[in-house]
């Protein structure tokens, strides 16, 4: 049976949070299989991984207003949520690891 | 900035790190023994956490911008450049996980009924996460100053 006790804010955020770890990887991978890319966010903020930071903070914050509006609470229990962020964050850190011992 | 100032912003870095474990941890232990006392307790430590995260984060960023590559051709010289190959790429952008979970304890534990079994548990994965992936940097940061060391015993 599906909760209605989350709020819109709540699950706005925990989503953002489960995309955002899963486009922080690919965007790790994406700039380290793509030298003029990462080269690219080097010179825009004198750093690689500061525009990287920015990027995905930005993202973050955003995609969460986004998503506060637009879910439906009925459909987010805790528990589902949970599972979500927690699949995403184990994926994401499972895949990290990987393309850095095999990079 | 003086040899003394870098060094002390990295430990500056590393204490909010570790604060912000143990109070993850803290705030674990009031989660298992939730009550109607304990609400107010636990939202204190999901917002301490955050904070305590969020601060590690911008001096050990702001450091590694600006002083890591030194220590990272050290590393990269000698016998354990893994630390820096795995270890620092894997902590640098794991991070950004880290800050997103923390910053996520608040919101949940300030705009939620945390006597709902739901969301309680919710609150509970988020924060075992943070706990895990806390640990994980830690232990990451552990190596990368071993790493420095042996480059330079090696040279």
């Amino acid at each position: 049976m599906t909760s209605t006790t989350l709020d819109k804010t709540t699950i706005g955020f925990g989503l953002s949070a489960a995309v955002m770890s899963i486009l922080n990887t690919l965007l790790v991978i994406f700039k380290e299989l793509t030298p003029p890319f990462k080269a690219g966010m080097a010179s825009a903020m004198g750093h690689h991984w500061t525009t990287h930071g920015v990027a995905v903070i930005v993202l973050f914050i955003v995609l969460g207003f986004i998503l506060s509006g637009a879910v439906k609470p009925e459909s987010w229990s805790g528990s589902r949520l949970g599972q979500t962020i927690a699949g995403s964050v184990i994926l994401s850190a499972a895949a990290l690891a990987a393309f850095y011992l095999l990079h | 900035m003086s040899l003394f100032g870098i060094q002390v912003s990295v430990m500056v870095h590393v204490l909010f790190g570790v604060l912000g474990i143990l109070l993850a941890v803290a705030l674990l232990v009031y989660i298992l023994n939730l009550n109607e006392k304990n609400i107010p307790r636990i939202r204190s430590l999901s917002l301490y956490t955050a904070v305590s995260i969020c601060l590690s984060y911008v001096i050990g960023g702001w450091w590694y911008v600006v002083y890591y590559a030194s220590e990272r051709d050290i590393i990269r010289a000698g016998p354990w450049k893994w630390a820096h190959t795995f270890f620092m790429e894997y902590k640098e952008h794991l991070f950004f996980a880290l800050l997103f979970l923390s910053i996520l304890l608040p919101i949940i534990a300030y705009r939620n009924d945390l006597m709902v079994p739901e969301n309680r548990r919710l609150l509970l994965i988020v924060t075992l996460l943070v706990v895990v992936i806390g640990l994980a940097m830690d232990g990451s940061g552990a190596l990368i100053s071993r790493g420095v060391v042996v480059g330079y015993m090696g040279r």
